[in-house]
């Protein structure tokens, strides 16, 4: 089990990052990533493979300011 | 008897704060360990008081012994070490802005590439003359009404995620304060993957909602978010002073923090 944001989420072994994500409704521009407390950069959301046990933690940025 | 006058020890012998301020500045003011006092006091024996004129700004010195008499000299101290860059004037920053600088912060690097118009009146600390103006220079010299002592170094340039990092190279901390989804993102992945710095941003700002939906949280290892973290800005949900402000607010007070090192920031 890999967690995001605190909640445990499935995953297929061999999965990558933005694929978990955009099931668990983030997506590619406007997000921030950590994976077990170490920023994810850009580059490697679609390469990362995600783990069991990864304490993945996503941030959704919005227009405003 | 000794006391610490303006930030300076000094042999004064007037009995009371009142009998001090007539002779050194007839007509002005005092305060007493960093507080205005409204009603005369005996002086005492390592009392730290600063007088002021009514009509003068202070100088430098005495501005400097105000702050310090206020917050103590070791936070006074982390105050002008600091430097806090700014990436966006907007709404949130220039506010942030603002508060960081009347706090009494050694330097800010406001970053900024747009120039002021009419619209941005209803929040962002700007007046109807700095209307075409660049936002840099019309916060500077905002900022240099109140304080004038600061370093401030401006940079009227787009951030892109190419020159992010070196655009803050020479800051402690960022303060994330763009408009848009994507620079905001940008910043955020850039700064945090690229340098060892924090990253103060303001996400969730628009609406009508309560006040009280504003939190700031510490998501990651070296990011603070303050906003709702929701509501994003769009036609029918607005950007409004009041409620921008809070989430500015929540910013400078964090960066505050992680200047003092108080933890968690």
């Amino acid at each position: 089990m890999a967690t995001v944001n605190g909640k445990e989420v499935d995953f297929v072994e061999g999965e990558v990052l933005s694929s978990l994500l955009a099931r668990t409704g983030f997506s590619g521009s406007r997000i921030a990533v950590e994976v077990n407390g170490r920023i994810l950069p850009r580059a490697k959301h679609g390469e990362y493979v995600v783990e069991k046990d990864d304490r993945i933690e996503v941030v959704g940025l919005v227009g405003g300011g | 008897m000794r006391i610490e006058l303006n930030g300076k020890p000094a042999d004064v012998s007037d009995s009371s704060v009142f009998g001090l301020v007539k002779r050194l500045k007839p007509g002005g003011y005092a305060t007493v360990d960093g507080y205005g006092i409204s009603e005369d006091m005996p002086l005492k024996e390592g009392m730290s008081v600063c007088v002021f004129s009514k009509i003068e700004a202070p100088s430098e010195e005495e501005f400097d012994a105000l702050l310090s008499a206020r917050e103590s000299p070791e936070i006074r101290g982390k105050m002008k070490r600091a430097r806090v860059g700014i990436a966006g004037l907007g709404g949130l920053g220039s506010n942030v802005a603002v508060m960081l600088a009347r706090a009494g912060i050694g330097h800010l690097v406001l970053v900024d590439k747009d120039t002021v118009d009419v619209t941005n009146l209803n929040r962002q600390d700007y007046t109807r003359e700095d209307i075409g103006r660049n936002k840099t220079d019309a916060l500077s010299d905002r900022i240099r009404s109140f304080n004038p002592h600061m370093e401030i170094t401006t940079r009227c340039i787009e951030v892109t995620e190419k020159n992010a990092s070196s655009l803050f190279s020479d800051c402690d901390i960022v303060v994330e304060a763009f408009d848009n989804a994507e620079s905001k993102a940008m910043l955020i992945n850039t700064i945090l993957a690229e340098t060892d710095k924090w990253v103060v941003s303001g996400n969730g700002v628009a609406g009508y909602g309560p006040a009280n939906d504003i939190r700031t949280s510490q998501p990651m290892e070296r990011l603070i978010i303050c906003g709702d973290g929701e509501t994003e800005a769009r036609p029918g949900c607005g950007l409004t002073a009041a409620h921008v402000m809070i989430a500015s607010a929540h910013q400078a007070n964090a960066t505050i923090r992680l200047i003092l090192g108080i933890n968690p920031p």
